[in-house]
């Protein structure tokens, strides 16, 4: 059971790390063409931890 | 309503319910502490992470009700504005105390806190020994999800059935809430006074949904069918400036108004985030949601500009003293006329 529950973490680890990266990714190159006012730092910061967590909707949506 | 996406389209209204929230979730979390400590029931950091858990609980029942208490009486409809503040409160609440926890009782082994969290020690096969915190990390996840999406961005982006259907995980994350007490702390509690809340919780959350619907159901017109149209029934049965709705065999249900112009159809369902215009009322001229406020055009079913929000007409006639509709919706961007009422 420790050995699952250890996977899983790393697992889970390996999820966010790639979330991360796509989604700095999505919130500086992915999003150039929706509405968002001005350059709005904020936004796309607050923007970042849905990419980070939904990155495989993400990912289909734009297929 | 934007048209451009901002980080917080802050108003009065939400300053003062944001103030009113948080000053009520401190005074929760203080009382909860002092009252524990003079009980000696445990010290500082077991009672903040117990207040941290017990308040996050405590919001997620209110969200969950004020849905079915605004379909049950317009008095709770303001809740219902802004409710999303209140999702990423408790979101974040619930992350606090699960950090907590994470630190206090798995942070300092020689496993990681999370591989010893979600089943380090645990037996899923016996439900003394459940590792009840995977319940808690798995609800976390959903409502840390949800949360990190209500913005309009997500909405428009990910366009409304999907994010609606990601935001159904309140129920996912509500039922693991559940088993996550059930099979934590509430096995630990002599008296069963937390097994007794958790109970009348869900009873509470299960009638008032019961409840909203049964309410829905009896709201919707008897509608009649021919081929084609549905009887509505006499004009003058629509209370002015608000609408009756009716459920086609398919499609979605349509809010019939009552308006200055005279009788007019649309889509029931709010194009932002799937409120139930017909639940709304007519104000200045234009339909308006019950739930954010989004306003459509009854005749031409299109926002205001500059918004560019739509929702689909339907053909309205009066035939025999009686408002037929038809049940096919018009494409979108199709405008009507409102139907004259003779009185």
């Amino acid at each position: 059971m420790l050995k699952t529950a250890e996977y899983i973490s790393y697992g889970m680890g390996l999820y966010l790390l790639i979330g991360l990266i796509f989604g700095l990714y999505f919130i500086t190159r992915g999003i150039r063409d929706e509405p968002i006012s001005g350059k709005a730092p904020l936004l796309r910061a607050m923007l970042l931890p849905a990419a980070i967590l939904i990155w495989p909707v993400l990912i289909r949506s734009k297929q | 309503m934007s048209n451009d996406f901002i980080p917080v389209q802050w108003n009065r209204q939400k300053y003062i319910y944001d103030a009113i929230l948080i000053t009520a979730v401190l005074i929760y979390m203080l009382s909860f502490i002092i009252f524990g400590l003079r009980a000696q029931a445990a010290d500082v950091p077991i009672l903040t992470m117990r207040a941290l858990g017990t308040c996050a609980i405590v919001l997620l029942h209110i969200i969950l009700a004020i849905g079915p208490l605004a379909r049950l009486s317009d008095r709770f409809k303001p809740l219902l504005y802004n409710r999303r503040h209140f999702g990423v409160l408790t979101a974040l609440i619930g992350l606090a105390h699960g950090g907590f926890a994470l630190l206090w009782y798995h942070g300092s082994g020689v496993i990681n806190p999370i591989a010893s969290a979600i089943g380090g020690y645990g037996d899923y096969g016996v439900p003394i020994e459940f590792p009840f915190e995977s319940l808690g990390v798995f609800a976390l996840i959903i409502l840390l999800m949800m949360a990190a999406t209500s913005h309009d961005f997500w909405l428009a982006y990910l366009r409304p059935p999907v994010w609606k259907a990601l935001h159904m995980g309140v129920y996912v994350a509500y039922i693991a809430l559940i088993g996550h007490v059930a099979l934590g702390t509430a096995q630990f509690d002599k008296g069963a006074g937390i097994l007794y809340a958790l109970v009348a919780g869900v009873v509470l959350i299960s009638s008032l949904h019961i409840a909203a619907i049964f309410k829905g159901q009896r709201l919707d017109k008897t509608a009649k069918y021919g081929e084609d149209w549905i009887n509505v029934g006499e004009p003058m049965a629509i209370p002015f400036n608000k609408a009756v709705t009716v459920t086609p065999p398919d499609g979605e249900r349509i809010a019939i108004f009552r308006h200055a112009k005279g009788v007019s159809a649309i889509v029931a369902v709010c194009s932002h985030q799937n409120g139930p215009l017909g639940e709304g009322c007519i104000r200045d001229g234009l339909v308006t949601c019950p739930w954010h406020g989004f306003q459509f055009d009854p005749e031409t079913g299109a926002s205001p500009p500059p918004f560019t929000d739509r929702v689909q007409t339907h053909e309205v006639k009066i035939e025999d003293g009686n408002i037929w509709v038809r049940a096919k919706a018009d494409a979108l961007g199709t405008s009507r006329t409102a139907t004259q009422v003779q009185s």
